[in-house]
């Protein structure tokens, strides 16, 4: 079961100062997927994937990257995997084509048509220094010295972050090209829902250090459900339905959101607006906005109570 | 490998140039170009600014080349690539070592040629004297390590992060014993080096392991490893850092000791009527002069008193000493044997001393010999002893293993006035009252020679045989030297500390200390000449309270490499801390330092036992750090301190006490992490699914 | 045929290309025995990922619409019934029920929907 998983974690929690930042994280990650990691910022997604990395030691309990333990991966581990830092970070004073020495050196596998035709996507001369390029070019780069690496495990921190249209366009195209190729895993977080939408088939959600979903993309359309009541705002009675994952007011009316509907929560939304319960049409990015608002709206519930 | 260290050298090429500017520039301001005035020698001026500008060069680098990879994106980018970090450590370890000796040695090669190229017409220098500055800049290398090891773990930065840089300073301190000991055979030299390279291989090591386990990330961590090299760095490291603190305490003149804090000495003394004495005299913080505090007479096979009151009006004064010669194996051209204001004098490769006139083009003036053959005198015994130049126009003496010459000047003829074996040599001032009433003071040099068992004494005088007091600025032109031998009646084997005093021309005493103690009386007016008093050796009583107060506060494991030490002072010279005496009188002492040193160390453990409280160590940890205190004295605490980190603390929810985060058990009631109950809004697919029907399950999971 | 998806639409990837493929079969852009682009080349096409594509083609295949999955590539199935007559008529009634139910609700009448059905019918039902 382990060796199906490209990254697995059991009880994987980091504290910075008394502070959690994730908690208790149990994931599993099956080869050979697409797999989004989504939250808010700070909800803990670079601190899971610095961990799973080896970067950083968690507080308490362990991961594995390929099956192998993240905090003793070898040199040989590391080839298999590849990694690409928030905000793509290069070294600035190399040019394009010393970077690709530099990477070319520090990793066994090289595929250089990779390499030339992810640079030639983002249109980067390669005789270029680093420093002069744009956010695209720079993510281009780091891309194509990621993926020309050949890994069989890619984990991609906010790579679209800051992107152009054009340049998100040939990222995603990037990335499933690589994909296409062989049993290739990938793990990236992102805010850019649609674009997670196409390029992925899991999706990850955390809130406040903890994951609150992890399943594939039509599992988790399937699942959630949305629903319009006529009731007055702020009901104690909303905040009861089972399986609630946000209400909001739209209107007169209220829009909820919820996990897992089944007769027991139509039955608690009956008895709030029977007459005017209804179904409503859910996309992917709402849903996972749901989610996302959700921790947020809990985020000033507890600033009111401290208050 | 190759690639990183070519990165690493790519980065950071510009500080090579920084380095050779600061360190070329303090090394050709300190080289002397001309004779130097106040007598320094070359290896001293070249190797003090390169312990300055190595110092700071090889810590910056090393701070350079950690910081940028040490944040956040760089600290990823690199690391997470396949090469192993240790690999990753070692390029930046050697990229930095091939920088810094380039920025280090680049200066001492042009030096060393430049001293080359000179010749000693022009100035007493050769290359060799830049080799104490080269030991020094390897030694300083260690701070790169140490910069390295100290940005790759976590601390305040006023806290201990700034430990390991102590850590270099006993490795500078062994590096700058070369400077002192240029002379000295290949032995010293090898067990020097290899002592600085052991020092720089802990620091190594425990560098390396700080950046394999490196926190990228500030605040508090609970599980940095800690491996056998980093426990032995930051432990000296601490014991450094106390040091260093009495030190500067000490600097600013102990104003925080009693004005009567004092040192008491038991020597020989003896007194107008050549009568010895055994005394006591004390030196105070605010009166730093030896001071006859008490002292008892020597009598025949009696043990004298040194608490004794002393009678009124005794004129005490102390006794001459005889030290050995020796005879030189190879002589140096750096090793100055005198100079004043105008002249100088220094050794050549041969033997032969060079005698320089500043205000002459060229100034090297004379190569003296004797005779034709170099002296065989052993220049690290020289010294203001050997030579008394006392302008142009005056007599100087020379003193080696085979002869007592005069150099005559302003011919700078040698002319013989002993031929022999000489085994000890002593001279004094001798300052006589005028007799005219005048408070005038006359001081008269005089030289006292043993050879096969007989004394030599010299004494200056003028043409007439009077005896002659030097008078600067109006000095004579021919002097004769007076000699006054005498044949104590004892065996050459039983001399052995030899302690001397002439009451006058007709009075001597000779003091022996050693196997067979005796003193024996010189009266030239009595029949037999000599008589032979014996008595008991007195134990010399001693005492120093500053230096027994800091060795009853410092830590043992200082006191141990003081007493094992070969060079404790050439280590700890120049610098206010106690030596192997203070040490001996620190174990003598009677006024009870041994008990305030077990009660400092007492305070020392519980202080121990608090810091591995507070940095939650196990029972047996705690144990084997208070165990160790009692080498480490004061500096434990901040070795503990420094060497673990503080794991934060959680309100546990089984037993309300306050738990460490990083254990999954709780160390007061062993319940585990309670799992935050599921909002009812996860969505699970997998192994891991903890849907609604399993929110009752974390009791059966444990 | 032409394929155009959205993201960001209430309807999943996965959907949208399977309604679109029964679409062009219903309204003869596709005919019987005709291939539709890999799963790769499709996947490539609208820059999503292959295995969105695989599942709308799988889901077609289990419906009997597709044929010949993987490797070589699908080509449309001829007509035949895959299920039982009882299944077809359960399926039947199911979006009967949920027809009629929402054409009552939106208030309009026995005739008015029998009207539309049967124009419905002619535009895009078999010849």
């Amino acid at each position: 079961m382990l060796n199906d998983l490209a990254i697995s974690a059991q009880g994987l929690t980091r504290y910075f100062g008394d502070r959690v930042v994730v908690d208790q994280l149990d994931l599993g990650v099956p080869r050979g997927s697409v797999t989004g990691l989504l939250g808010l910022n700070g909800a803990g997604k670079t601190t899971t994937l610095r961990m799973l990395m080896g970067l950083l030691t968690p507080t308490r309990g362990q991961s594995q990257l390929l099956g192998k333990d993240s905090q003793q991966l070898t040199a040989e581990d590391r080839a298999r995997i590849g990694y690409t830092v928030e905000g793509h970070f290069l070294y600035s004073w190399m040019t394009v084509r010393q970077s690709e020495k530099f990477q070319r050196e520090t990793f066994p596998r090289w595929n250089n048509a990779m390499f030339e035709s992810t640079v030639r996507r983002f249109g980067i001369d390669p005789g270029q220094k680093i420093r002069v390029l744009s956010r695209g070019q720079r993510a281009g780069v780091s891309l194509a010295l990621t993926l020309a690496a050949e890994p069989e495990l890619l984990i991609l921190d906010d790579p679209a972050l800051g992107l152009d249209p054009v340049s998100r366009a040939a990222l995603n195209e990037t990335l499933l090209d690589f994909c296409n190729e062989g049993m290739r895993t990938v793990l990236l977080s992102s805010h850019l829902l649609d674009d997670i939408e196409r390029v992925v088939d899991r999706v990850l959600v955390m809130v406040h250090g903890r994951l609150v979903v992890n399943t594939t993309i039509d599992d988790f359309r399937n699942r959630i459900s949305s629903w319009s009541l006529e009731v007055p705002p702020a009901s104690r009675a909303i905040q009861a339905i089972p399986g609630l994952v946000f209400a909001k007011q739209r209107g007169g009316r209220t829009i909820v959101t919820v996990a897992d509907s089944d007769a027991e929560t139509e039955a608690a939304m009956m008895r709030i607006g029977a007459d005017s319960l209804e179904r409503l049409p859910i996309t992917f990015g709402e849903a996972v906005i749901a989610y996302l608002s959700q921790s947020r709206a809990s985020d000033s519930f507890f600033a009111n109570t401290g208050a | 490998m190759r690639t990183l260290i070519e990165k690493e050298l790519r980065e950071n090429l510009r500080w090579l140039w920084v380095g050779l500017a600061l360190i070329g520039s303090l090394v050709w301001y300190a080289t002397p170009k001309t004779l130097v005035a106040n007598g320094e020698s070359a290896e001293t001026l070249i190797a003090s600014p390169m312990l300055l500008g190595a110092s700071l060069f090889a810590l910056g680098l090393g701070v350079m080349q950690s910081f940028a990879d040490l944040r956040t994106a760089s600290r990823s980018f690199l690391f997470h690539r396949s090469v192993s970090i240790g690999s990753i450590f070692y390029s930046k370890l050697i990229s930095g070592a091939i920088l810094y000796f380039a920025a280090v040695g680049i200066p001492l090669c042009l030096v060393a040629i430049w001293f080359a190229a000179q010749g000693l017409d022009y100035l007493p220098v050769r290359p060799i004297q830049v080799y104490p500055a080269a030991v020094v800049a390897l030694a300083c290398f260690g701070f790169h390590p140490a910069a390295m090891l100290m940005l790759a773990r976590s601390g305040k930065w006023f806290g201990t992060k700034l430990l390991p840089l102590f850590f270099v300073i006993p490795i500078v301190a062994i590096g700058g014993i070369t400077i002192n000991t240029i002379l000295h055979g290949p032995a010293l030299h090898v067990l020097i080096v290899g002592l600085i390279l052991l020092g720089d291989l802990i620091l190594v090591a425990a560098a390396k392991h700080a950046w394999v386990h490196s926190v990228a990330d500030e605040g508090s961590f609970p599980k940095q490893p800690v491996n056998l090299a980093l426990k032995l760095t930051l432990s000296i490291a601490a014991v450094v850092f106390v040091m260093f603190s009495f030190q500067v305490v000490a600097a600013f003149g102990g104003g925080w000791l009693p004005a009567e804090t004092s040192s008491v000495e038991e020597d020989y003394a003896i007194d107008a009527e050549g009568n010895l004495w055994w005394v006591k005299s004390k030196r105070t913080r605010t009166e730093p002069w030896l001071a006859f505090i008490s002292g008892d007479r020597l009598q025949k096979d009696e043990l004298p008193d040194a608490r004794r009151e002393l009678p009124k009006k005794l004129q005490l004064g102390h006794l001459g000493k005889l030290t050995w010669v020796g005879t030189a194996k190879r002589c140096f051209a750096g090793e100055m044997a005198w100079y004043s204001k105008d002249l100088a004098s220094y050794f050549d490769s041969r033997g032969n001393v060079l005698l320089y006139d500043r205000t002459l083009t060229p100034p090297l003036q004379a190569r003296i010999t004797r005779d034709g053959a170099p002296f065989a005198g052993d220049p690290r015994s020289s010294g203001s002893e050997d030579m008394f130049f006392y302008d142009k126009s005056g007599p100087s003496f020379w003193i080696d293993p085979i002869g007592a010459y005069r150099i005559l000047s302003p011919s700078l003829k040698v002319e013989t006035l002993l031929e022999l074996p000489i085994q000890a040599k002593g001279s004094e001032t001798r300052h006589t009252s005028n007799d005219q009433g005048t408070n005038k003071v006359q001081t008269q040099e005089q030289i006292t020679i043993l050879s096969d068992g007989k004394l030599h004494v010299y004494r200056l005088t003028d043409k007439d045989g009077n005896e002659w007091f030097p008078d600067f600025g109006r000095g004579k032109s021919e002097f004769k030297i007076r000699e006054i031998a005498v044949s104590p009646p004892l065996p050459p084997s039983d001399w052995k500390d030899i302690r001397y005093h002439f009451t006058d021309d007709s009075k001597f005493t000779v003091v022996l200390t050693g196997r067979r103690p005796c003193f024996l009386t010189y009266d030239s007016k009595s029949d037999t000449h000599w008589t032979v008093t014996s008595f008991r050796n007195p134990n010399k009583k001693i005492s120093d309270d500053l230096g027994s107060l800091l060795f009853s506060v410092l830590p043992l494991l200082f006191s141990i490499v003081v007493a094992v030490s070969i060079g404790s002072d050439l280590l700890l010279s120049g610098t206010s801390l106690p030596t192997i005496d203070s040490f001996k009188c620190f174990l003598q002492d009677e006024y009870g330092y041994v008990i305030l040193g077990t009660v400092v160390l007492l305070f020392s453990m519980i202080g121990a036992y608090f810091a591995c409280q507070r940095r939650m160590l196990s029972r047996s940890e705690t144990i084997r750090w208070c165990c160790w205190t009692v080498l480490l004295g004061v500096a434990t605490p901040i070795a503990v301190l420094a060497i673990y980190t503080r794991p934060a603390c959680v309100r546990c929810t089984g037993c309300e006490k306050k738990r460490r985060i990083d254990l999954r058990k709780c160390e007061h009631c062993g319940c585990e992490w309670e799992r935050t109950a599921p909002m009812g809004i996860e969505i699970f697919d997998d192994g891991f699914s903890k849907s609604k029907e399993q929110q009752l399950t974390p009791e059966l999971t444990r | 045929m032409q394929i155009h998806i959205s993201a960001g639409s209430p309807q999943s990837i996965y959907r949208q290309i399977a309604d679109q493929i029964r679409q062009a079969i219903v309204s003869g852009n596709l005919k019987v025995g005709d291939a539709v682009p890999s799963v790769r080349q499709l996947a490539k096409e609208l820059a999503i990922n292959p295995n969105t594509v695989a599942k709308a083609y799988s889901e077609l295949t289990r419906d009997g619409i597709l044929e010949g999955l993987s490797g070589r590539g699908c080509v449309v199935a001829s007509r035949k019934n895959v299920f039982s007559k009882a299944e077809r008529v359960r399926r039947l009634e199911l979006v009967l029920d949920s027809l009629v139910s929402e054409a009552l609700t939106l208030g309009f009448s026995y005739d008015e929907i029998q009207e539309r059905l049967v124009k419905r019918f002619e535009k895009i039902g078999p010849e």
